[in-house]
């Protein structure tokens, strides 16, 4: 179809993109380190709204222990909101795989998935409001608006396919900063995330990729009626890169329009890889489709990829809709796990879970727990990291992170470290400075790396 | 303070060391600090000293780093240290990547109740506190700190070619190079050019015709220049720089639903020619001016329609924060400075300190832009109604509460609620506005590494000072000091207003700025391209009493502003970003000149003007489902709420200003998107329909002419009716003309000015 396609457009078109490509890369040559990449994309599950770690992964026994009894030291200074006595997990945990992780009884079908899990149980972050915290955990800033870990990644690397935007997020939350999450920022606008949303009749679709009436011939027709009267133009006009960029531009756009719908279309997964998801059970069709359609991104070369899911904030009625949140989530993101691994995908891709922070251990009324970014769980896969592994701990309760402690900054740098890219190199120059993803921060975790 | 009280203890100590302290001190404290301290705070090589601490000798922890002394011996609650260690407090936990064994921390609790015992002496003095008072003057010898001098127009070789002062500037570069200007470009192209630059609409939409005689250029200048459509377009230029937007935009993104009048105020006033240095006092303290009206107070909103974090668990952090956004927009929109970089640390290139950017900091925390620091937090608004409007309001209020009141008998509610809607139906809306006033006035100490918990010696409010050079306006006790920096920002005292001015009007006429990078004034920003014409621009402008409106019509009409974009002779092959071409520059049509134009020819543009367009209540977050209504506004773009957390996808596509940050000079990329976007976008359609419907008459060579002349103000060639015609006949549908205009709007002759 691509090759079709490019020969409907003639050779002048094709030099263009060429151009195009050539000239993009030049101010904006990727400033990679010389680190062996272990992984080439990354698919981020965005658990919004900050799940719990001491109901999902952090067992805490003595938080069962001391259950109703006063945290016996002091909480942060700054708290978002008013808390009590300890509060013990109301689900049971119990120890999965080779690797003995502890999971809770709500995530059966991740469980049977640990020996692949590099599990952290010492993340912190710096905000805790959903704003601040999320902004930090995809931009690294909770301050002002930088661009997002995709639009970065993408900078550094480039696009393994052009007929595709390199950075998409699946129906993103629009509030608690909305599309400063994926936002290019500073960047240059091609490193832009695409936000594919649900349209009028509910498809997730990428902006503006067709119209149902087009016909197919016709628009082919008016593509060439176009390419004439721009050469026409440039015959006029003489030598100019951009116009001949843009004449580039809609060859590729056409052929976006044309590969895009492709990748979406889930109707050629087979019934088994439809049932590993859950696509057709109901709680979790929805997610499903979210992490299916992300692996088929990510399969087409897509560099990052993020699918959103929630809404994880029990400040009450923890046990009931952590019970319903993570039945919709467990079996989607565990079947992504072994989907990408029986394609042979996941050495390649970075699959990285977890919200903007976790909860607190202690109890907000009789059934739910205040933000906590001082102490949480994330989790990644495959990428070049550690398979089977926990790193790092949390205090007795699951409050602070305490051992082997990663900020986000960390895992950003480790998360770009995998990708090949050296953090402190990956700069660009705005406003008077060098800009970095990490800031002034960030430390790879090295321990945790295959 | 501490460490006077600690002289006496010390002084005590030492003369109580004993043997067995010492065997302590050596056995169990000094090898855990050397394993778990010293990477980060000793001198030895291979280390650093992280926050000016030092652990590696005894007067390192009496002195203390940023956060002071890090013990007080014999007071276990007092030392940060043991703090520290202890890992309970979130902001304080060290050694920061694990926690020391309980038995480690039982050792250094003991000894610091037991009056902690150092022997080590320093024998590797801390590298000197790099004291280098930076030299000031030198510094101010850097180009843009020097005020432009006049200079003198030169006199080039070609006499006939330039028009104005600045095209002899120009014409003498290009003769220095052995380059010679471009042709003029036809009548046609010009009138394109002009009336998008001025006003940002194609000429069909406007029907202001260029005439036939001498003058017809500036005539046609005039007519657009005083069209309200000219503020639309260049108060949109000037709220990229103002970052506005309708919603705070960064986490729980509330509706702003006041900020539409600042939005109002900056049309105005570029339609008003509101001189600049007039309207630079005005947005930054047009509330401390002695006859403030409601319009000067309305102008302030500059400060307060930035994007801002107001669910913020820690208020010291958010009030810095919004305070640091004002210092670095204000920076950046009228100086080209970037204070912002000295929040943490002296600025690492231009001379500007630390200080300096705590004594900018003191004037705009001396402000007040927020009423609370609640979460969510709620910001200052003037009720600037007439009193009697005020009391309808009161009324209205208290007859609400009446009407739900569940004391009150339901013939009592239902009167109260008759009363509320009669009332509610003959009383004016309220005159709400958005903007800043002045808080308690105090000045800020430095706050070490931007962290408001390690805070340095006080600084006062001031402007930087690497403008001491000149006098300075000092801010005095009472206020702010925000109306001595509103007036030194917007005079000719300083070196960089009049230059950053004029070096935008010329990027958004040309596309480029003479300095490219038009919001970095400082050493990272690029050179001039030619400093003499930004000189003589940035004088003309002090001249013109800073007018912006005489301004572009010496530019428009200048020699340079009729060139075509290409034809000129150079001598070798140049490089735009260091020099001034000698042909124009095409440009890409704007986000907002786009769908101005292509809901005027889908024959639905609604010049009205102004007004409130945000449809979310007073104190409401940002209903989101509402987006796609306003993408159905038929207004101009520039009216469309702009709400922070989501932007329109089609304006992002094509590069409209991010609104967080202040931005002189959009992008002008060419990517997939914009063209998806003239591929499949319903409004293409819609306006591609709408002119072959409305163009059905005459032959195909007159329907043909007509559509040109409309889309591209120009008449078709035989070439163009050759090649249509035969698109027309074999295309495969049967709304052939329909997608004749969509490729002609897809076109790069229509998508850029040539």
């Amino acid at each position: 179809m691509l090759q079709q396609s490019a020969a409907g457009f003639g050779a002048l078109a094709f030099h263009g993109l060429l151009s195009q490509t050539q000239a993009s890369s030049k101010p904006l040559a990727p400033k990679t380190s010389l680190i062996a990449p272990k992984a080439k994309r990354v698919i981020f599950l965005f658990m919004h709204g900050g799940p719990s770690q001491v109901d999902l992964f952090d067992h805490k026994p003595e938080l069962t222990k001391f259950d109703n009894k006063p945290l016996p030291f002091d909480k942060p200074r700054i708290v978002s909101s008013k808390t009590g006595n300890l509060l013990g997990s109301p689900f049971t945990f119990r120890q999965h795989g080779q690797s003995g992780a502890h999971v809770s009884e709500l995530l059966p079908h991740i469980g049977k998935v640990v020996d692949d899990l590099c599990i952290i149980r010492s993340m912190h972050g710096s905000n805790s409001r959903h704003g601040g915290a999320l902004l930090e955990l995809h931009t690294g800033s909770d301050t002002f608006p930088r661009p997002a870990m995709g639009s970065w990644i993408q900078y550094g690397l480039g696009t393994e396919n052009e007929n595709l935007p390199g950075f998409i997020t699946i129906n993103p939350s629009m509030g608690h900063g909305g599309a400063n999450a994926w936002s290019s920022s500073f960047l240059p606008a091609h490193f832009q995330g695409t936000r594919i949303a649900r349209n009028k009749d509910k498809r997730l679709q990428i902006p503006f990729i067709q119209r149902d009436e087009t016909d197919r011939q016709a628009q082919r027709q008016e593509l060439a009626f176009l390419e004439s009267i721009n050469e026409a133009h440039l015959a006029r006009v003489g030598n100019d890169a951009t116009l001949e960029a843009r004449l580039a531009s809609y060859e590729l756009a056409f052929r976006m329009q044309m590969e895009a719908p492709t990748v979406q279309d889930l109707s050629s997964e087979t019934e088994s890889t439809r049932a590993l998801y859950g696509l057709d059970e109901k709680n979790t069709s929805k997610f499903a489709e979210q992490c299916l359609l992300a692996r088929r991104f990510s399969e087409a070369g897509v560099r990052f990829v993020q699918a959103t899911h929630g809404y994880w904030d029990q400040h009450s009625k923890l046990k009931s809709d952590h019970t319903r949140l993570a039945a919709e989530m467990d079996k989607p993101v565990a079947g992504l796990i072994t989907d990408l691994k029986q394609r042979g995908l996941l050495d390649e891709t970075l699959v990285l879970w977890g919200g903007e922070f976790g909860r607190t251990p202690v109890a907000q009324g009789r059934d739910g727990r205040d933000h906590n970014p001082h102490g949480f769980t994330m989790f990644m896969a495959g990428g070049g990291v550690k398979p089977g592994i926990q790193y790092g701990n949390t205090d007795e309760f699951g409050y602070y992170s305490v051992e082997n402690r990663v900020h986000f900054h960390d895992l950003h740098a480790t998360m770009l470290h995998l990708l090949g890219i050296d953090h402190l190199q990956l700069t660009f120059n705005h406003a008077g400075r060098d800009f970095r993803l990490t800031d002034v921060y960030g430390n790879v975790v090295h321990d945790i790396l295959a | 303070m501490l460490f006077s009280r600690l002289l006496p203890l010390l002084w005590l100590l030492s003369g109580a060391a004993v043997g067995g302290e010492e065997a302590y001190f050596e056995t169990h404290v000094r090898p855990l600090l050397v394993t778990h301290c010293y990477e980060c705070h000793s001198a030895e090589e291979g280390s650093k000293i992280k926050g000016g601490l030092r652990l590696d000798h005894r007067e390192g922890w009496q002195v203390g780093g940023d956060s002071g002394p890090a013990l007080v011996p014999g007071d276990a609650k007092g030392s940060l240290l043991l703090k520290a260690v202890r890992y309970r407090d979130p902001d304080l936990q060290m050694p920061p990547k694990k926690k020391l064994a309980k038995a480690d921390i039982a050792v250094l609790e003991r000894w610091v109740l037991e009056g902690a015992f150092d022997p080590r002496e320093s024998t590797n003095p801390s590298p000197a506190t790099p004291a280098v008072k930076r030299d000031l003057e030198a510094e101010r010898a850097f180009w843009s700190f020097q005020k432009p001098q006049p200079p003198t127009v030169p006199k080039p070789r070609t006499k006939a070619w330039a028009r104005a002062p600045l095209d002899a500037f120009l014409l003498d570069q290009w003769e220095h190079r052995g380059a010679s200007p471009a042709p003029e470009t036809s009548q046609a192209s010009l009138t394109r050019r002009l009336t998008d630059t001025l006003t940002g609409l194609p000429p069909a939409a406007l029907d202001y015709p260029m005439e036939d005689r001498p003058d017809a250029r500036g005539r046609l200048a005039d007519r657009l220049l005083a069209s309200p459509r000219y503020g639309e377009r260049w108060g949109r230029h000037w709220l990229d720089v103002a970052r506005y937007a309708d919603s705070n935009g960064m986490d729980e993104n509330k509706a702003y639903p006041d900020a539409w009048r600042y939005r109002d105020y900056v049309i105005d006033a570029f339609n008003a020619d509101m001189p600049f240095d007039q309207f630079a006092v005005e947005q930054l303290a047009g509330d401390l001016l002695p006859d403030s009206g409601i319009s000067h107070k309305v102008a302030t909103g500059f400060l307060s329609v930035g994007p801002k974090m107001l669910a913020c668990d820690d208020p010291v952090k958010m009030r810095m924060d919004i305070v640091d956004e004002q210092v670095d927009t204000t920076g950046r929109a009228f100086l080209g400075m970037t204070f912002g970089c000295a929040r943490c640390h002296d600025h690492k290139f231009d001379p500007v300190s630390i200080e300096d950017y705590y004594g900018l900091a003191g004037i705009f925390k001396s402000t007040k832009t927020l009423v609370n620091y609640n979460v969510v937090a709620q910001w200052h608004t003037y009720d600037l109604s007439p009193e009697d409007v005020k009391q309808a309001h009161r009324e209205i209020e208290k007859l609400r509460k009446q009407s739900k009141n569940k004391k009150l008998d339901e013939d009592a509610r239902e009167k109260a609620k008759d009363t509320l809607e009669s009332l509610e139906a003959k009383t004016a809306a309220q005159t709400l506005v958005m903007a800043v006033t002045e808080d308690e006035v105090a000045d800020v100490p430095v706050h070490l590494r931007g962290n408001y918990q390690t805070l340095g010696k006080s600084t006062p409010r001031q402007i930087p000072e690497v403008f001491h050079g000149a006098a300075v306006p000092k801010p005095g006790d009472k206020q702010s000091g925000r109306l001595e920096l509103a007036q030194w920002i917007g005079s000719a005292d300083n070196p960089l207003t009049a230059r950053v001015l004029a070096n935008r009007l010329w990027r958004w006429h040309f596309g480029k700025g003479i300095v490219t990078s038009t919001d970095n004034f400082g050493k990272l920003g690029a050179s001039p391209r030619h400093t003499a014409l930004l000189d003589h621009l940035a004088h003309e402008l002090i001249r013109g009493d800073w007018s912006i409106k005489r301004m572009q019509r010496l530019i428009v009409t200048s020699a340079r502003y009729g060139m075509r974009s290409s034809g000129g002779r150079e001598s070798s092959e140049i490089d735009p970003n260091q020099v001034m071409p000698s042909h124009h520059e095409r440009q890409r049509l704007s986000a907002e000149s786009l769908r101005d134009a292509l809901l005027a020819f889908a024959d639905q543009l609604d010049l009205n003007m102004g007004g409130q367009l945000l449809k979310d209540k007073r104190g409401a977050y940002v209903n989101r489902s509402r987006l796609n209504d306003y993408l159905e506004i038929p207004r101009r773009a520039v009216y469309m709420p702009i709400v922070r957390s989501a932007l329109y996808d089609a304006f992002v596509a094509f590069d409209m200003a991010d609104p967080s940050a202040p931005n002189g000079d959009r992008r002008d990329s060419v990517v997939a998107p914009q063209s998806l976007y003239m591929m499949n976008s319903e409004l293409v359609h819609q306006a591609a329909a709408n002119l072959a419907a409305t163009h059905p008459h005459g032959s195909d060579a007159e329907r043909l002419n007509d559509l040109y002349q409309k889309l591209l103000n120009r008449r078709a060639t035989p070439d163009d009716l050759s090649r249509t015609k035969k698109f027309i006949q074999y295309y495969a549908k049967d709304d052939a003309w329909a997608a004749f205009v969509r490729v002609i709007l897809a076109s790069n002759e229509f998508l850029y000015l040539d």
